[in-house]
């Protein structure tokens, strides 16, 4: 593990294509690396791919997910109540979201609910941004958000007690424990949270403006994790992960709408064993999952609503290694759902299996290639074969700096959800979504004493044709059915810079994001009335975010900026949602005594205490305060 | 109303540790010259559900400019979400704002805002009489809905008069409010003078619209009643369900009914003529025209298109057919000839559905 951290100080995020190299290059050191799961970015080479910062997750943890990624990432989250997350100029549901390589997009609705993932259950966060996540199967259009469990078990016992307290009645409570055997490590957390989100606003929408607080927004979620690890002998591991969250979430009313009590209630069981097996030929993987996702929505004026669906799915994945610089693996992938929804008034099952070869080699200690191939198999359609072509190549190679230029072609797929499919009544002609993703870019890294810099820039240009999305039927206005509307070509540019320094006591961590994104309507197949080459909606131009950390011995303080731009609501481009910054400011305070350690971190939301709406007329909050006393015993 | 950033600076963090984003000014909003809105059409624009952005538009008659959101105009805010239908009553627009709960008042000349009625359920449509506002409420769905009656003086409700399910549009003929209600097959009759029920028409099943003829008949157009059926398909279910039908009330006497051909359609939209000898209306994706001395129903297309509302200018027997293809983008107006030529089109709001001639 010694080198991996060395490897992460010096590639983590630049280019980590490096780290999979210097692995092999590495040799036996490394078996132990190589024994568990591949790391997702192995065979994305030359794609843009950004982990989040661990610590800034840690201290984060009561958050959700979509918080995360608002302050740690220049993606477009929007965000009311419910929170969605898309890149470079798609959708939500042309967002893949992994956990443990497994897509946990919700299959009815094909996207995910940020705001009800908790962070605190997550061991890490990559973005892979652009198609090239189309290698773990359908909806990495425009990216794939990869979520890992936590790994990082120490031997012997440790356990942690966290107690968050917040403004507008939050709580968060959290213990969890882990142990670390010989050969096998355990390790469960419970936790539960609550808000009122009561918060108050003026509401400049109403006759008279009136002075509110904010109705139905209050949210309730507990849930747990459960992990385990065993190293039956020295070349078979197995693991085990669950993950559980019971989400119970008012959906907050609009400024101009009434109040109709929606409610959107969430169970999520997610379930997974794994086997690696390490033999002469290389690594065996086998994996398999069973999900359980039940939603009810409810209002007034609605009966409630279910969606309940089990995912059962399976993975056999064969890594041949030659010569410690060619990589193929080959796998095989199932899926099957079964589901009842109400609205398709039958069960409904489908099967989904796809094929893949992903082919990685390091010509030079400079150059890597990257060839994968995906065939999904889909009941009833097929998407078509998604290829990927990627190549890195480290021209400048000194020792303290490195330039490197990437480049990556991918063609994505997006197969429709569920609901596209059973929906009454429905588009039988309906296809798959296709993307092509081209991009290229520079990642320099630079290292002298304690300081290290890591700058990226990547451009792309993405086109998505069968773009589906769900228009009035035109032999029943009432009925609306998903169609193949049109064509949308987005382009931009993503920019990152990082800066460590290390001094003594002190070490300063400067992190920022920028993104650029235009995404127009370049074709439409059917008339939809939505004009031609105008930014779409919800698609700022620039997006940005920054971090700034400054810690001395046991104290930390943290600043924290966020930018939304201008963006439109309305496909013609008349009407434009004001452009908003955020700034958050955290300061901590740990004490070591023995085993024990004892932090508290104190948090100060929306600094400024701006106004702004991420969606049009939805309320947000001002400035709010957050206190978290934590507690470990290692 | 146009809100620009003028400049967005970044510069990087590994340049410059500093502050990193810097002006963002926008232009001051400019006050615009004060507008009447006279010799017009006003269009209500549903919008899209949940998104706010429902609008009335104005269409001028004489430069046939088009002021889209005139509400937001005027009063720098939205009307709110799903604008249904509006009225006007002694100078003052009335826009019943659906999703919203409420009937935003604006003065129908100047469009400023003047009050709003809250409280209400799922409102549909509304009409004033004297001191009164009668408003249709769905309530919700499966229950029966009411018509309640606001008191102009204070804008409160001042009585809720239960009639049957899914009360749509009204109508007030000889001091009596007209009432179709769509989620079964009757007429419910209010007498202003009482405030109460006096009688229910048994008409077609789902009445949609309705409209009073020169003898002072009345007609009521029945959407006809629809069942899905299950898996794998989904299909309508011919036999559980109805054929539409246009209805003629000589008093509180059905006088003849006539009967659509297809169980699947939903004919909608019935409007009328100015000297109220011709009766409009949507079936099949079509729109027709029909005498009201005719002995059955046209079987010739009057205009080859599906309208999301009709109206008929009172002044010129001009048609005005709303379309709408999509809900995320703007909708629009054609025009129409009393024989049913196209004349021009106005681009709108989204998911135009009404209109109100001045």
């Amino acid at each position: 593990m010694r080198c991996v951290s060395f490897l992460s100080l010096l590639f983590c995020g630049v280019l980590p294509a490096f780290a999979q190299q210097a692995d092999s290059l590495g040799g036996r050191k490394l078996r132990e690396v190589e024994i568990v799961a591949r790391k997702p970015e192995v065979f994305a080479a030359g794609s843009r791919h950004t982990p989040i910062d661990s610590a800034f997750l840690k201290n984060n943890n009561a958050g959700s997910l979509a918080d995360i990624l608002q302050n740690a990432t220049a993606v477009y989250i929007k965000s009311y109540g419910i929170a969605s997350v898309s890149f470079r100029g798609t959708t939500a549901s042309q967002t893949a979201v992994l956990w443990n390589g497994f897509n946990i997009n919700l299959p009815a609705l094909g996207q995910t609910d940020f705001s009800i993932i908790p962070a605190n259950s997550l061991g890490s966060i990559h973005l892979q941004h652009g198609s090239a996540g189309s290698n773990f199967g359908s909806s990495a259009i425009g990216g794939a958000v990869l979520l890992s469990s936590n790994t990082d078990i120490k031997p012997g016992l440790s356990l942690n007690v966290q107690q968050d307290f917040g403004s507008f009645g939050r709580y968060f409570t959290q213990i969890g424990g882990s142990y670390g055997f010989k050969k096998a490590n355990v390790d469960a957390s419970i936790f539960r949270t609550e808000a009122k989100n009561n918060f108050p606003f003026i509401n400049t929408f109403k006759f008279g403006k009136p002075a509110e607080k904010q109705e139905n927004a209050a949210t309730e979620q507990a849930g747990f994790t459960a992990n385990a690890s065993w190293k039956a002998t020295d070349n078979s591991r197995f693991f085990f992960r669950n993950w559980f969250t019971s989400s119970n979430f008012q959906a907050q009313p609009g400024m101009i709408a009434a109040n109709t009590h929606a409610r959107n209630q969430n169970r999520n069981l997610r379930s997974m064993a794994e086997w690696n097996y390490r033999s002469g030929w290389g690594n065996t993987s086998l994996k398999a999952a069973y999900f359980h996702d039940f939603m009810q929505y409810q209002d007034d004026n609605l009966q409630p609503a279910d969606t309940d669906i089990k995912t059962y799915q399976i993975q056999a994945e064969q890594a041949f290694i030659f010569r410690e610089k060619l990589n193929i693996n080959l796998g095989a992938h199932a899926q099957y759902f079964a589901g009842k929804v109400d609205g398709y008034s039958q069960p409904v099952n489908e099967w989904r299996n796809s094929v893949f070869a992903l082919l990685r080699y390091d010509l030079f200690e400079t150059l890597h290639l990257n060839l994968n191939w995906r065939q999904a198999f889909v009941q009833g359609f097929n998407p078509p074969p998604a290829p990927t072509f990627g190549l890195s190549y480290a021209f400048l190679n000194r020792a303290k700096n490195t330039l490197s230029w990437k480049g990556n072609i991918t063609r994505g797929y997006r197969v429709p959800t569920l609901n596209d499919r059973y929906w009454p009544p429905g588009n039988e002609n309906l296809k798959p979504e296709e993307s092509w993703n081209y991009e290229t870019g520079l990642v320099h890294q630079f290292t002298q004493n304690q300081l290290t810099t890591e700058t990226e820039l990547t451009v792309y240009a993405l086109r998505v044709d069968d773009w589906i999305q769900w228009l009035p039927s035109a032999k029943d206005a009432s009925k609306w059915v998903p169609v193949n509307l049109k064509k949308v070509h987005a382009g931009g540019l993503e920019f990152s810079g990082k800066i460590t320094y290390h001094f003594s006591d002190w070490h300063l961590k400067l992190n920022g994001n920028y993104a650029y994104t235009r995404s127009v309507q370049k074709a439409t197949y059917l008339i939809s009335d939505e004009p031609l080459n105008r930014q779409l909606v919800y698609t700022p131009l620039h997006t940005a975010s920054a971090l700034a950390g400054l810690g001395y011995k046991t104290w930390f303080l943290n600043l924290n900026g966020s930018f939304t731009g201008e963006r439109f609501a309305d496909a013609e481009n008349e009407i434009a949602l004001p452009a908003y910054m955020l700034f958050n400011v955290s300061g901590s305070k740990a004490l070591q005594a023995g085993k024990c350690r004892f932090q508290v971190i104190g948090q100060i939301n929306n600094l400024t205490n701006t106004v702004y709406q991420n969606l049009q007329y939805y309320a947000r909050p001002g400035r709010n305060y957050n206190l978290s006393l934590r507690f470990e015993l290692n | 109303m146009k809100k620009q950033i003028t400049s967005i600076a970044f510069s990087a963090l590994f340049l410059s540790a500093g502050v990193f984003f810097t002006g963002c000014s926008k232009e001051d909003d400019k006050p615009e010259a004060p507008r009447t809105f006279e010799n017009g059409v006003f269009v209500t624009n549903e919008g899209q559900f949940q998104k706010g952005n429902g609008a009335v538009s104005f269409i001028n008659k004489q430069n046939n400019e088009v002021e889209r959101d005139i509400f937001m105009t005027k009063n720098n805010r939205p009307l709110g979400d799903v604008v249904q239908s509006m009225t006007v009553h002694n100078g003052k627009a009335y826009v019943v704002v659906n999703n919203s709960e409420k009937i935003e008042i604006a003065d129908a000349g100047t469009f400023k805002e003047a009050g709003s009625i809250n409280g209400l359920k799922m409102p549909r449509y509304a009409v004033g009489l004297n001191n009164k506002l009668y408003v249709t409420e769905w309530v919700s769905y499966g229950v029966n809905g009411r018509v309640s009656v606001i008191d102009l003086a204070s804008n409160t409700v001042s009585k809720t008069i239960t009639v049957g399910q899914l009360p749509e549009k009204v109508l007030l003929l000889n001091n009596k409010l007209y009432v179709v209600n769509n989620g079964e097959n009757t007429v419910s009759v209010i007498n202003t003078a009482t405030d109460a029920v006096e009688n229910t028409l048994v008409v077609g099943d789902s009445p949609n619209s309705l409209a009073v003829d020169a003898a002072s008949n009345l007609w009521v157009l029945c959407g006809g009643k629809k069942v899905y059926g299950g898996a794998p398909d989904y299909a309508l279910d011919l036999n559980a369900s109805t054929a539409g039908s246009l209805v003629k009330i000589n008093g509180n006497a059905v006088e003849n009914t006539f009967t659509f051909t297809s169980k699947a359609d939903m004919p909608g939209n019935l409007a009328m003529n100015t000297a109220k000898t011709k009766l409009y209306y949507n079936a099949e994706n079509k729109f027709y025209q029909m005498e009201t001395s005719a002995s059955a129903l046209p079987t010739t297309t009057f205009i080859n298109r599906n309208f999301s509302g009709v109206g008929i200018d009172p002044a010129t027997n001009t048609i005005y057919g709303a379309v709408t293809t999509s809900f995320s983008a703007n909708g629009k107006v054609i025009r129409y000839n009393t024989s049913g030529a196209a004349l021009d089109s106005f681009t709108v709001a989204i998911g135009p559905n009404n209109f109100l001639f001045r």
